[in-house]
């Protein structure tokens, strides 16, 4: 069931009716409620993955229970690499198997040797990742001490199956969101008017924004050998806006719904490509995922206290399995390594937090230090972005080296000015909302009823005017 | 506060309701720019003809239906679209049984080699049918293709797309229509390289099942309406693909099926095509007359009363 989609449509007001109106009495049977319609939620993918995702909360909540209660070591010990290793190895059993034993195949070729390879063929279970990671983190911090084990099944159930944040994100900690799930929620007016703005607008970034982007990217990027140098620029800018938008959307939409039943997720976007640097929009992009692999990789590696060369190499290690995170393919891989090498200069200066603010804080317009700033960073995403679309290293190279062409200079064979136009608009949204905490937020009090209803009701126009067919969001696959 | 929330949403839903009714006058308006009004027709009921004929471009562009009317004294009407696959003319031929006097004679032609075949260049025509959203089964039938939301039974606004708000459609050489709705190519195409093309291995693995099925459903429809169906399989310029002719002649249901896949010697001659794929003025009425030819032999066309 996506998020984009009509069957949705109903289930989250019928979720949302139930919760308010017949179990808000109690709530263990809104929380109930909660892991009934999550489960059913995930199992309307594939209900033969909800086994898995059950066996998995099941492991990390009864890991979580023998933390506490032993004081042995051995045990403790045994109980914590228990959940972390068949975690990890469901992971890597669905995610990552074919692709080693593939790309071990392929070493042994290219040194002359020819051998038939075992693979297993499946899909990836949707949202993996994601549960795993919520699993991981809880598991830490029970064995750390730093939270109690939840007791209580069904609430832990929620906190890592809990319907918005499912399959794509944000990757939510215990300690922000278990409390939130123990407690008696409130229905708030301004919170729920709010999560539908933030609905719409991350419909509007998916179906308007994404899709229509998608329609290009995937043309040019699927024969890069046909088109001109120009094009093809104009290829990766649409892929940037994809991704953008369509992960981005996504996290709206979750934080949005979650907001109608009185629960608050991570922000998981701050308006990434309104970066002055690289470190910048590393704090702005995949917010959850980046704070995660900080916590729980790059501190215990020992951050940047073991002196320069260790924290360079904690970098990149960082950004490499952040890359590895995205996908099982070594596209993923160069794409995390070219985000550390632009990450290197900053590290090595000690300017990797300068830019700690909002680009043009209280001013309309940003100067012309920060244009220049954000335009190069955007540059050297884009350009990174080309390799985590493009299907093999090979076809990256020769998209970049059919950049680099006499054509570059000529006009772009797809010129789609509706989607221009369309783009124009939504940066112009995205700048004037940056200060807050998704782009229609501070619209929310602006001017007379009315003229607000006039523009919500041109956006959802949009959506159908401009919407195409159903389109699968980009992070399910990760 | 949940009061004030549900109160505030139905009053949206009414202003946007409201907002929505506006695209009526869009809609009623948009079959005003098409050239080609015959689905209009069709739907309207006014396409009560004796003989219809179905296909793709090869049908549109190769049939002379006008000859066919006049030879036979029958009314004959070409629903040929460039373009289309077969489960596009599967829906076409459900249409016409819906809203009009059911045809006496169907022609259906096929495209030597790529029916039922992964093919870009056939498709199901949507284009065809987002003008003519006004028609809730237009707008049913979008849905159930996938290509709009469910919530276009109920909102106008999501059964128009951005193109339809676009500059008036220009007129195409293709967009000629002669009486009776056949399209005549009086030109050569300027990249025709006019090299008989050896025929191509017909790979039947790669049929999809979905086509194979429309075929079947198209013979079935005919056949339980008492339609006396012929099926053709126009010439291109190259030589002809026997196995898919062979093929062709396995997936028939019926036996009374009039089947004409191998064509005369004639039409291997390149000066009757406008194109790879499409004959001529020239060749559309050497192909016609033969066609006829074989129509005229056949007692069922003798038993169609005028």
């Amino acid at each position: 069931m996506l998020f984009n989609s009509f069957p949705y449509a109903l289930f989250a007001p019928i979720v949302f009716l139930l919760y308010w109106f017949v179990f808000s009495k109690s709530l263990k049977m809104q929380n109930g409620l909660l892991l009934v319609s999550s489960y059913f939620f995930y199992s309307c993918w594939d209900w033969r993955f909800l086994f898995l995702l059950i066996f998995s909360t099941g492991l990390d909540y009864l890991s979580g229970m023998q933390l506490e209660k032993s004081t042995n070591y051995t045990t403790r010990k045994f109980w914590f690499y228990c959940s972390i290793g068949i975690n990890l190895s469901f992971l890597a059993l669905f995610k990552y198997f074919d692709f080693f034993v593939l790309s071990f195949q392929d070493l042994l070729f290219r040194l002359g040797f020819s051998v038939d390879v075992f693979t297993l063929n499946i899909i990836l279970p949707v949202g993996i990742s994601f549960y795993t990671f919520h699993g991981l983190s809880y598991v830490i911090d029970v064995y750390k001490k730093r939270i109690a084990a939840e007791r209580n099944f069904v609430d832990y159930a929620v906190f890592v199956s809990y319907f918005p944040l499912l399959v794509a994100g944000p990757i939510e900690r215990a300690t922000h969101l278990l409390p939130q799930i123990k407690r008696k929620r409130i229905f708030h007016y301004d919170q729920a008017i709010l999560g539908l703005y933030q609905i719409l607008w991350g419909l509007f970034k998916k179906i308007v924004i994404a899709d229509n982007c998608a329609q290009f990217a995937n043309e040019i990027f699927n024969s890069p050998g046909s088109y001109s140098g120009s094009t093809l620029v104009m290829g990766a800018l649409f892929f940037a806006f994809q991704i953008y938008g369509d992960f981005s959307g996504y996290s709206d939409i979750a934080l949005g719904t979650s907001k109608l039943f009185g629960i608050d997720l991570l922000k998981n976007f701050a308006f990434p490509y309104f970066s002055r640097d690289i470190a910048e929009f590393w704090r702005r992009w995949h917010i959850s995922l980046s704070s995660w692999f900080k916590d729980y990789l790059y501190i215990p590696l020992g951050g940047s206290r073991g002196g320069k060369w260790l924290t360079v190499r904690n970098t990149f290690i960082l950004f490499l399995v952040s890359g590895f995170w995205h996908g099982a393919n070594w596209t993923f891989f160069l794409w995390g390594f070219l985000n550390a090498l632009y990450f290197l200069p900053l590290l090595l200066t000690k300017r990797n937090r300068v830019n700690l603010n909002v680009v043009a804080q209280n001013r309309l317009l940003p100067n012309m230090k920060e244009a220049f700033q954000m335009l190069s960073t955007f540059i050297l995403t884009v350009f990174a972005w080309i390799f985590f679309r493009s299907d093999s290293i090979g076809s990256a190279l020769l998209y970049v080296k059919g950049i680099f062409t006499k054509s570059l200079l000529s006009l772009p064979e797809i010129r789609p000015t509706y989607l221009v136009v369309l783009l124009v608009f939504f940066i112009v949204v995205e700048w004037l909302g940056r200060e807050g905490n998704f782009a229609l937020e501070a619209f929310r009090s602006y001017g007379n009823r009315y003229v607000r209803w006039s523009i919500v009701v041109l956006l959802i126009v949009f959506l159908f005017v401009f919407g195409n067919e159903e389109q699968q969001f980009i992070y399910f696959q990760f | 506060m949940m009061k004030k929330f549900l109160t505030t949403l139905v009053l949206f839903a009414l202003f946007f309701f409201l907002v929505d009714k506006l695209f009526y006058w869009k809609i009623q308006a948009l079959p005003e720019r098409e050239f080609d009004k015959r689905l209009q027709w069709i739907l309207d009921g006014k396409m009560n003809k004796d003989i219809l004929i179905f296909g793709s471009s090869r049908a549109h562009h190769n049939l002379y239906a006008d000859l066919i009317q006049d030879s036979l004294k029958r009314s004959t009407y070409n629903l040929g679209y460039r373009g289309s696959n077969i489960n596009f003319q599967l829906f076409l031929l459900k249409t016409v049984l819906k809203h009009n006097k059911k045809p006496k004679l169907i022609l259906l032609t096929v495209d030597d080699d790529r029916e039922f075949v992964p093919e870009k260049t056939l498709q199901f025509r949507y284009d065809k049918l987002y003008p003519l959203v006004q028609y809730q089964e237009i707008t049913h039938e979008l849905i159930d293709q996938k290509e709009f939301s469910p919530f276009a039974i109920g909102l106008y606004s999501a059964r128009i797309g951005w193109k339809q708000f676009s500059q008036p459609k220009a007129r195409t050489k293709y967009d000629t229509l002669t009486a009776a709705g056949s399209s005549i190519l009086n030109f050569t195409a300027a990249d025709f390289d006019k090299k008989m093309q050896p025929s191509k291995r017909y790979n039947a693995k790669l049929e999809l099942p979905e086509r194979l099925n429309a075929f079947k459903s198209f013979q079935e429809l005919c056949r339980k309406q008492a339609i006396p169906l012929v099926i053709l399989v126009p010439p291109n310029c190259a030589v002809q693909n026997k196995k898919f002719v062979n093929r062709i002649k396995v997936l028939l249901l019926d036996r009374t099926t009039m089947f004409y896949g191998t064509n005369p010697s004639l039409f291997q001659n390149s000066n009757l095509f406008s194109d790879r794929s499409h004959l001529n003025k020239l060749g559309a009425i050497a192909y016609t007359n033969y066609v006829l030819k074989q129509l005229k032999a056949h007692a069922v066309i003798n038993s169609i009363e005028p």
